[in-house]
């Protein structure tokens, strides 16, 4: 808490340019972003942000940046005393969990209200926010009248959970296998469950597991399960300032260890909850594994304030440095490389690219953007009004025509989920068609990535599971409401669609994957903030890296 | 009698500015239906036609035809008819003078020679010509129409038990070439590209599904990913240029691209009156490419980005014949690099210049 004015601040803003940035999206797309504010007048934190960009056409980015800056300050702090005041009338967890419950599942119902796809989608999260309200009455009930109440109460959910939860455990680990069988990996649909009763599945589930989670990281997981937050800057910087907070409520209990006990009874499961609700980035798994080095680091004898303090301190320095400044610095080096003239291709949106643009145009330089953009999330709309905002001339490609940028550009700037150790890109899906086409037509490719994403993993080929996103998404109505030829009506398409994954009836399958891989020899060159390096040096980085922390 | 005529002639005209407005608008989609139609119209023209020898008739097909084109320079199919049309005419005229003459050399001379031939000048009387000319075009129109069924035809030899094949976007000739690969009993997979901003894929995933192919739908940016899985990318075309080069809707280069990173064959399905005499000179070519309206791309309401951005949404891309594998026509499989020859047999070299 005390050191929150420099870091958290800084986190925040840049935090919320990411999170605007990116989960604007779906809401231009839905018309508007005002009815969803008027529903989450708990002021949700990025629903807050949004509104401050929506309604508020900045025109400069200074202005722009300005108007960022007290909007998400005081949203994050809004959202924060919003949850800390349910608590004050907290009478039982259950009728706390139930409010947040119904807030994020509402979310989409205000914002694509008039569309003709949201009945279908409608009909499923009401039915699934009944049921969770359900179940949280019957264990109101039962906690009212045993005494065994925290053990008692939840099994009518648990129940439901238990059983379904083997099933959702076993997609994310039969991956790999499907790697090797592309038919299974396209068909989405494990135990003949399409992939529509998964995701509704999940949703039920999310709602039914949040029973034990705290509040904060309750939201968090929603703004995850909706996209409400994405980037993987925008979702490591959110999940740290989640649990800053959260470990600042914490207590050790009686006769046992902070630096044991926090990792296994607080951390461990809000993890597992949102890994749950999509799955972890690289970036935050690195992140939580720099939070328990350090947790784990903690004298057993020290006391609670000061550990915690301590820890918050530790978040509050990786947000700082190896976040923040490291975009400066990144931004610095890809300058170099900008020159007047340039033509510059990016695809879809990435925060570290809008800064490397942005410092650039700030010292003056003379250029301009092709953005290209990838369906179904259309990031890149939201890079556009960045750029557009700060007063970068831009043009606007699909993905399908880039070719046709491709004779003008002189540069390709693309933003890394993260880097593996074989030097292989890990990234939105469709960056890798932009590697190999500008290779093709011998544009260099400069990737952007701060060293903290850099993983010792390793995956070839497809990078993901079908966990992050909908296949749904690929037939929503598009910016203009043009419904696809697929989407007859919702109640016929939802029907189409469940059994055409069993390949009965008509509909055809929908495939959305989020991430993809782009080969070290499609990328010319790698940006981090410890210079420019190419591809292969990501084992080195990584080796420093363990150096620095072994010498801590 | 001749107010009949002028009737006629009337009807004719109405037809032709029909079909102008039509191509103006972008009304017609199917190629097949513009090759067809162009077909009927100069069945029409050329029996109203009044002339008395074939260089007359030459003429003035060429003229009519110029004026159809123009209708919308970037479609290579009308153009396409008309120089088969002008070919035909040239051929009948001179089977008429070879029969009348009672040998078969200067005929057999002329297929095989490339040099052009400078001494017909097509204007010696052949009464029967209208007649000839007008039976051989009809047969050419019964060769379109049953294109793309001889090209499903072929699909067993090209599509094999379990493949998993990359399409994009909607053909007609693809379509018939799927299922009737599927009549035939194979079990495959069909991974159709979306083509954002025209989503023409979903149209055609729909139809296959119905078809009860295995199908899943896919967005462009995802084309990367999967191509490792896929067998073989199977796809239509526009039309055809004369160095085997395609113009297909856009995403078809980069899919070719990927394709071939990946050393996957892309096979091409197309009739052979799609294949045009032209050569593709640049891509922003005047005559290549149309460009859809930004509005595809970005909402006309959001006036704060429409009006700082150029938006760009072509409509075909060009594809370079290296990136092609084969071209299933209607006459069997063709080599890419065989096609300059195909050009030479459908169209006489003087009319390449309309």
């Amino acid at each position: 808490m005390s050191a929150s004015p420099a870091g958290g601040g800084g986190g925040k803003q840049t935090g919320s340019k990411g999170k605007g940035k990116h989960a604007k999206s779906p809401r231009m797309s839905s018309g508007g972003g005002a009815p969803s504010t008027v529903k989450k007048d708990e002021s949700n934190s990025v629903a807050a942000k949004e509104s401050s960009l929506n309604n508020q056409p900045a025109t400069s980015a200074n202005s722009q940046q300005n108007l960022q800056h007290p909007a998400c300050a005081a949203s994050c702090e809004g959202a924060q005393g919003g949850s800390n005041t349910d608590p004050s009338k907290d009478q039982s967890k259950q009728a706390k969990a139930k409010k947040p419950k119904a807030e994020p599942v509402k979310k989409p119902e205000g914002g694509e209200g008039g569309e003709q796809k949201s009945k279908a989608q409608l009909k499923a999260e009401r039915r699934a926010l009944q049921e969770a309200q359900r179940a949280a009455k019957e264990a109101k009930k039962k906690e009212a009248g045993g005494g065994g109440n925290e053990t008692a109460a939840p099994p009518a959910v648990k129940k439901e959970t238990t059983a379904e939860k083997p099933k959702a455990k076993a997609q994310p680990t039969s991956q790999p296998a499907k790697k090797v069988k592309p038919k299974e990996m396209i068909k989405d649909a494990p135990k003949g469950e399409t992939e529509e009763e998964m995701w509704a599945r999940k949703e039920k589930e999310i709602l039914a597991k949040s029973l034990k989670i705290d509040n904060n990281i309750l939201n968090l997981g929603f703004q995850y399960f909706y996209h409400r937050v994405v980037g993987a800057n925008a979702r490591c910087i959110a999940m740290l300032a989640e649990l800053r907070e959260v470990i600042g409520k914490y207590k050790t209990p009686p006769e046992k260890e902070l630096c044991r006990d926090l990792e296994k009874s607080l951390l461990a499961p809000c993890i597992t909850y949102i890994n749950y609700c999509r799955p972890l980035s690289t970036s935050m798994g690195n992140a939580i594994k720099y939070l328990k080095y350090h947790i784990n680091r903690i004298p057993s004898d020290m006391d609670d304030r000061t550990a915690i303090g301590q820890l918050q301190d530790v978040i509050d320095t990786f947000i700082q440095e190896n976040i923040l400044k490291a975009s400066e610095a990144v931004a610095l080096y890809a300058n170099s490389k900008i020159v007047d003239g340039d033509v510059i291709l990016v695809y879809a949106a990435s925060s570290l690219i809008c800064q490397v643009l942005k410092t650039a145009h700030v010292k003056g330089k003379k250029f301009r953007v092709i953005v290209v953009e990838g369906r179904p999330r259309t990031e890149g709309k939201s890079m556009l009004r960045f750029l557009v905002r700060c007063g970068i001339p831009c043009s606007y490609i699909y993905i399908g025509s880039a070719t046709h940028a491709m004779g003008e550009a002189t540069k390709v700037f693309l933003g890394a989920a993260a880097m593996f150790s074989i030097g292989d890109m890990h990234s939105r899906t469709g960056n890798s068609m932009i590697a190999a086409l500008a290779q093709a037509y011998n544009i260099p490719v400069l990737a952007c990535c701060e060293t903290y994403k850099f993983t010792d993993k390793v995956q070839l080929h497809l990078a993901d599971s079908n966990l992050h996103a909908r296949g749904r998404d690929l037939i929503d109505p598009g910016p203009h409401n043009r419904p696809s030829v697929l989407l007859t009506s919702p109640e016929d398409a939802k029907s189409s669609e469940g059994s055409g994954s069993g390949g009965t009836a008509s509909g055809p399958n929908l495939l959305n994957l989020m991430y993809d891989v782009t080969k070290s020899r499609h990328i010319t060159m790698l940006v981090t903030e410890l210079g420019m390096l190419p591809c292969t040096s990501v084992p080195v980085v990584l080796r420093r890296q363990e150096d620095l922390v072994a010498e801590v | 009698m001749p107010g009949g005529e002028g009737d006629k002639a009337s009807d004719l005209k109405e037809r032709i500015e029909a079909f102008v407005y039509k191509m103006k608008k972008g009304n017609l989609t199917r190629s097949c239906d513009v090759a067809i139609n162009t077909i009927d119209l100069l069945i029409r023209i050329i029996s109203q036609a009044k002339f008395s020898n074939a260089r007359e008739l030459l003429k003035h097909v060429r003229a009519e035809g110029s004026y159809l084109q123009a209708g919308d320079p970037s479609e290579n199919i009308i153009g396409n008819m008309i120089r088969r049309v002008l070919k035909i005419i040239r051929e009948e005229y001179r089977a008429i003078l070879s029969q009348d003459a009672g040998g078969e050399a200067t005929i057999k001379f002329e297929d095989v020679s490339i040099a052009e031939s400078k001494e017909d000048d097509y204007a010696k009387p052949t009464p029967n010509l209208k007649a000839f000319v007008i039976e051989a075009i009809s047969e050419l129109k019964t060769e379109i129409e049953g294109g793309a069924k001889n090209i499903a035809d072929l699909a067993p030899n090209y599509i094999n038990e379990n493949d998993i094949i990359l399409t994009i976007g909607r053909s007609r000739t693809v379509e018939a070439f799927f299922k009737h690969a599927a009549l035939k009993k194979i079990k495959f997979q069909v991974l159709v590209s979306e083509c954002a901003p025209f989503f023409h894929g979903h149209e055609m995933a729909k139809n296959l599904a119905e078809a009860k192919i295995n199908t899943t739908l896919i967005t462009e940016c995802q084309i990367g990913t999967i191509m490792p899985r896929v067998n073989k990318v199977i796809i239509g075309t526009h039309s055809f240029m004369a160095n085997g080069g395609l113009k297909a809707v856009t995403g078809t280069n980069i899919l070719a691209l990927l394709a071939k990173e990946h050393n996957k064959h892309v096979i091409v399905c197309s009739s052979l009156y799609k294949l045009s005499p032209l050569f593709h000179s640049t891509l922003k070519h005047a005559s290549f490419n149309k460009f859809a309206s930004p509005n595809e791309l970005l909402d006309y309401e959001d006036a704060e980005l429409l009006s700082k951005v150029e938006v760009i949404a072509p409509i075909f891309d060009y594809v370079p014949p290296d990136l092609v594998s084969m071209v299933v026509s209607n006459n069997g499989p063709q080599s890419v690099s065989y096609v300059y020859r195909l050009v030479k047999d459908y169209y006489h070299p003087d009319d390449v210049d309309l």
